[in-house]
């Protein structure tokens, strides 16, 4: 299991319409990333979320490999919904090349403010798949439950894995049914 | 001598990219028309010549973002473009330029 290291790109808009460019270099002992963030730092107050205010683009490998077009977004002032989840990635990193990007302001002209945007890259030291991408683990289903008419039907849905020897399981009329209330 | 084709090439061995077409490819803008898409997904499109562009023309694309600055005019590199290319003219401009391109198919 490999350590997961971050790296920040920070950037500052300073005027409506600016094109920013960036430039990163990755450690040369991460091997791999496997998320990315895309986040309005500070600058722009606004009451309403604001889906777009600008675009990250971003290629890895010293443009080897294009991984990354994503929107910015500024939540509402009074009640952000923070989100800490990252956005899948899987790029296998060359060693000692450059993560090339540009930033483009599309903010409405009545919103804009001086402000501060992040691009967060999750990278690893491992060459392994990660399989789970989020930050909140999902529990790991159950398998076996116990039959209750009395159950709320509409809450759970468990399947039985068709693999597991131990289960007997018998495929029911609908084969393409993936998931059974029980 | 800064030779654009022998740049070109450099570039894409680098990138370990081989190139399956290479040709000139222009948009020839005109007057009440502002806004040009082009669509270069799976391809390059490089900017031969911004320096006759009108200051303050912006090209957006899925990979690159340039808005045409005095700044700009006395440079020789090529502006890379890829995906959806979205050429903005400014405002109030007297001349319509004609803008070329070097179109890159990869393989």
């Amino acid at each position: 299991m490999g350590v997961t290291r971050y790296n920040i790109i920070r950037l500052q808009v300073d005027r409506p319409g600016q094109i920013i460019r960036f430039q990163h270099k990755v450690p040369t002992y991460l091997k791999r990333c496997t998320g990315f963030k895309a986040v309005h730092v500070r600058g722009i107050g606004t009451d309403l979320y604001v889906p777009e205010i600008g675009w990250f683009t971003a290629s890895f490998n010293s443009l080897k490999e294009e991984a990354i077009v994503t929107p910015v977004s500024a939540q509402a002032f009074y009640e952000p919904e923070e989100t800490h989840e990252f956005q899948s990635l899987d790029v296998l990193l060359l060693q000692g090349q450059l993560v090339v990007g540009v930033y483009l302001d599309t903010c409405p002209s009545n919103l804009f403010a001086p402000y501060i945007v992040s691009l967060y890259l999750r990278c690893t030291d491992s060459n392994e798949i990660k399989q789970v991408t989020s930050n909140n683990p999902v529990p790991p289903i159950e398998q076996k439950v116990q039959p209750d008419a009395k159950e709320d039907e509409t809450e759970d849905c468990s399947c039985p894995n068709p693999m597991d020897e131990d289960d007997e399981y018998e495929e029911e009329s609908n084969p393409d049914q993936l998931c059974s209330i029980i | 001598m800064f030779d654009h084709l022998v740049h070109i090439h450099q570039q894409y061995k680098q990138r370990e990219l081989s190139i399956q077409l290479q040709r000139f490819k222009t948009v020839v803008t005109k007057s009440a028309t502002l806004r040009y898409e082009i669509e270069a997904y799976n391809e390059y499109l490089l900017l031969t010549n911004a320096a006759v562009l009108p200051i303050g023309t912006r090209i957006i694309s899925d990979t690159n973002s340039l808005e045409v600055t005095t700044a700009l005019k006395g440079l020789e590199g090529l502006e890379e473009f890829s995906g959806l290319v979205a050429i903005v003219l400014p405002v109030g401009i007297d001349n319509y330029p004609i803008i070329e391109f070097i179109q890159i198919v990869k393989e």
